[in-house]
């Protein structure tokens, strides 16, 4: 993996050299440093919020089906020590990295125990869906050389990684998370296809009526009181969204930018309407993002001393 | 570089591999398959609950998840045969519930219930019929 910079990458012609730059983009490393942050502050909040059932699951162990890869590493139900530590090793992990100290080093640690947090999470009978993305982050972010600098604090990126520095382990990186995110769209078009015998009964069905009464909003029990013909159709702009999301991979600039905002539009109806955020996989929609054109606060103070 | 490609491809084959075999066991790479099953516009939407008893009192509604009786919803209902051949399956749920309420009695039993909804043209028809799945009774 080379790293350059951004005035000294040229595009070359070819079939080879155009799907390394399909699969492996020359992508700024500045954009994984803030990505970095992103993620791992958001990992902090999963486990103490929305994954931090693990914890609780130390008194359940009755309701333990471990999963393939939690059989696979031979992993005992969880306990309560066990848990702590995982979660003090996560904690401590992402505030390194975020830090920006040995981000490598603190992220590859994070990508274990989180991983095994996840496992913990969803080996007690329900597997959540929305943490693809996000596992895949915590996994690629460690394997990007030269973004080991700089973080909120402001501090400035060593010389050999600069603010226009690219490197295809980044663009890898990115396009890694990119897939996921995708992936966790497009297939889930092929469970309907399976469960329902054709996307026209599950287009046509009545699934939102029966989210919306087994967990919907106030609004979601007013929509199927009142208007109930709204779901139809809500379910087949939901189906064009998850069929159609791969377009998303090729788009650029103002297109790319609207086509996000299109489905965090999605996640935001679906937590007004059933309390489904679906965040871990909502944040790392920031991969898609030029985030090396953010400025913290305490560098730009810095610059304009 | 080559590592990369074959790890993206790996994880693109398990997942295809969990889509069509709808297996959940390959996580995080499994069966996406979160609303995946159409609900039958005139069929009926079963909402699980839980209701504990105190005494001769009247059954009351409790929530399920972390900070109630320490597990999901989602996760009673995916182990809901086990729970049904073995009631003492609630126990920890129970036991979990009195820690939370010290300044109460403890529970002396609780209910794993069903809320019925029938649906008719895709939406509610009718009320709601409450349906007592199985029952744990405290030693």
């Amino acid at each position: 993996m080379s790293t350059t910079s951004a005035a000294a990458s040229r595009p070359s012609g070819g079939t080879r050299p155009r799907l390394r730059s399909i699969l492996f983009p020359a992508l700024p490393l500045a954009r994984i440093r803030v990505l970095r942050v992103i993620i791992y502050a958001f990992v902090v909040l999963d486990v103490l919020t929305f994954s931090r059932d693990v914890l609780s699951h130390a008194n359940n162990a009755g309701f333990y089906t471990p999963l393939a890869l939690a059989r696979l590493l031979h992993l005992p139900a969880v306990t309560t020590p066990l848990a702590y530590t995982l979660l003090v090793l996560i904690l401590a992990g992402c505030a390194a990295a975020i830090a920006g100290r040995r981000p490598r080093l603190s992220g590859a640690v994070v990508a274990l125990a989180f991983w095994l947090w996840m496992l913990y999470s969803n080996s007690y009978g329900y597997i959540a869906h929305d943490h693809m993305a996000l596992m895949v982050a915590v996994a690629v972010l460690p394997t990007v050389a030269g973004a080991e600098s700089t973080g909120p604090a402001g501090t400035l990126p060593p010389a050999a990684s600069t603010s226009t520095s690219t490197s295809e382990a980044a663009g890898w990186a990115l396009r890694a998370i990119q897939l996921a995110v995708i992936a966790t769209y497009f297939f889930s078009v092929v469970p309907k296809l399976l469960y329902s015998g054709s996307l026209a009964n599950w287009g046509n069905s009545a699934i939102l009526t029966w989210a919306s009464i087994r967990r919907g909003s106030a609004l979601a029990h007013w929509l199927v009181e009142v208007t109930p013909w709204v779901f139809v159709p809500a379910q087949w702009a939901g189906l064009a969204l998850e069929a159609l999301s791969p377009v998303v991979l090729f788009l650029r600039g103002r297109a790319l930018y609207i086509a996000v905002a299109l489905y965090l539009g999605f996640h935001l109806s679906t937590l007004v309407l059933l309390g489904i955020h679906f965040l871990p996989t909502a944040i790392c929609w920031a991969a898609f993002l030029p985030l090396e054109r953010l400025r913290w606060p305490g560098r730009r103070a810095q610059h304009s001393r | 570089m080559a590592w990369r490609l074959l790890a993206v491809l790996l994880c693109v084959g398990v997942l295809t591999v969990g889509g069509l075999t709808r297996s959940n066991d390959l996580f995080p790479f499994g069966v996406l398959d979160q609303f995946s099953s159409g609900t039958d516009p005139d069929g009926e939407v079963v909402n699980t609950c839980l209701q504990g008893i105190r005494g001769d009192g009247e059954p009351f509604d409790i929530r399920f998840g972390p900070r109630s009786v320490g597990i999901e919803r989602a996760d009673v209902e995916n182990n809901l045969p086990a729970i049904e051949s073995d009631p003492q399956l609630l126990a920890p749920l129970a036991a979990e519930y009195d820690r939370r309420h010290p300044e109460q009695e403890p529970l002396d039993a609780l209910v794993l219930c069903q809320r019925i909804t029938s649906l008719q043209g895709g939406t509610a028809h009718g009320e709601e019929e409450l349906v007592e799945v199985v029952r744990w009774k405290a030693p």
